[in-house]
């Protein structure tokens, strides 16, 4: 068996690219095992958030990172590792989303549905500042193109415009889901908490 | 300065703690399977393929080199000068 030389052993923590470019080379997994060990609880977090399910987002994550795995030759450096593999999250989740509740499109619809109403402005800090318990709750009532939505935007501060890429709409269709996903959130909170609003 | 609350980091914090240990060992063993397999077939399959090219009729420049002249034995200039050749002669 190969052993693993220089940064890995010696302490010094090699990047992400350099991990690919060493596997690359030498087809050793234990390379990959790293990246694994970096980005395992973060894709594992991203899986519960959108899937609802644990032992889901325990076999999503296994058959993500086999997916990278296999694919890590087409990896370029365009972006960095940790957007790619998340991109790749994202869409493995959604394709299981509408695999399994049959849900045609996630988010174009609803994006296209939008009225021109106005609607009023809440401020992040409802979101950012709720208790985590609560937030948990209220994401796990939202529907999932809001709760996905509401993640990228706060929990992986993804920028407006990558995430109208990642959806392929426009900005300003999304900006407008954003709005109206924090609307639900407050609806649903309200609607949960009202006995006790304010948080203790 | 008082840090930004985020109560969505904080979520994802709570859920990455709770990141199953064996699934390393799941997804470590099965990349090292594929990468067992990768290398069977990098190390096998072009000689596998051309033999069976050869097999069904076809012809190939890159093809296994061992069955030239099958059976066919040197010629007597041909033999090193160490061997003895057929019936004792030198």
């Amino acid at each position: 068996m190969t052993v693993v030389t220089t940064p890995l052993n010696a302490g010094i923590k090699p990047s992400d690219n350099e991990l690919i470019t060493r596997f690359l080379e030498d087809q050793n997994p234990e390379h990959f095992t790293q990246l694994y060990r970096r980005y395992g609880g973060k894709v594992f977090a991203k899986c519960i958030s959108m899937l609802n399910d644990e032992a889901l987002a325990r076999d999503a994550v296994q058959d993500i990172f086999i997916k990278v795995f296999l694919n890590l030759s087409r990896f370029n450096e365009k972006s960095s590792f940790s957007t790619w593999l998340y991109s790749i999250t994202y869409n493995f989740c959604i394709d299981l989303i509408r695999r399994k509740k049959k849900i045609p499109v996630l988010l174009a619809d609803d994006v296209s549905r939008i009225g021109d109403e106005p609607m009023p402005e809440i401020p992040d800090s409802v979101l950012l500042e709720m208790k985590h318990e609560r937030l948990e709750r209220v994401l796990k009532d939202l529907p999932e193109g809001d709760r996905i939505i509401l993640l990228m935007k706060y929990m992986d501060d993804m920028s407006i415009k990558d995430i109208a890429e990642f959806f392929q709409k426009t900005e300003s269709a999304i900006k407008m889901q954003i709005m109206r996903a924090k609307h639900k959130a407050q609806a649903i909170y309200e609607t949960i908490y009202a006995h006790d609003p304010i948080e203790s | 300065m008082r840090e930004k609350n985020n109560s969505f980091k904080e979520l994802e914090a709570k859920w990455e703690a709770g990141l199953p240990p064996e699934l390393e060992r799941r997804v470590s063993s099965q990349t090292t399977n594929f990468a067992v397999f990768g290398r069977v077939v990098e190390l096998f399959m072009p000689n596998a393929l051309q033999a069976v090219a050869h097999i069904i009729g076809g012809t190939s420049d890159e093809g296994p080199q061992t069955m030239i002249n099958p059976g066919r034995r040197p010629e007597p200039e041909q033999w090193p000068d160490w061997r003895t050749a057929p019936g004792g002669m030198k």
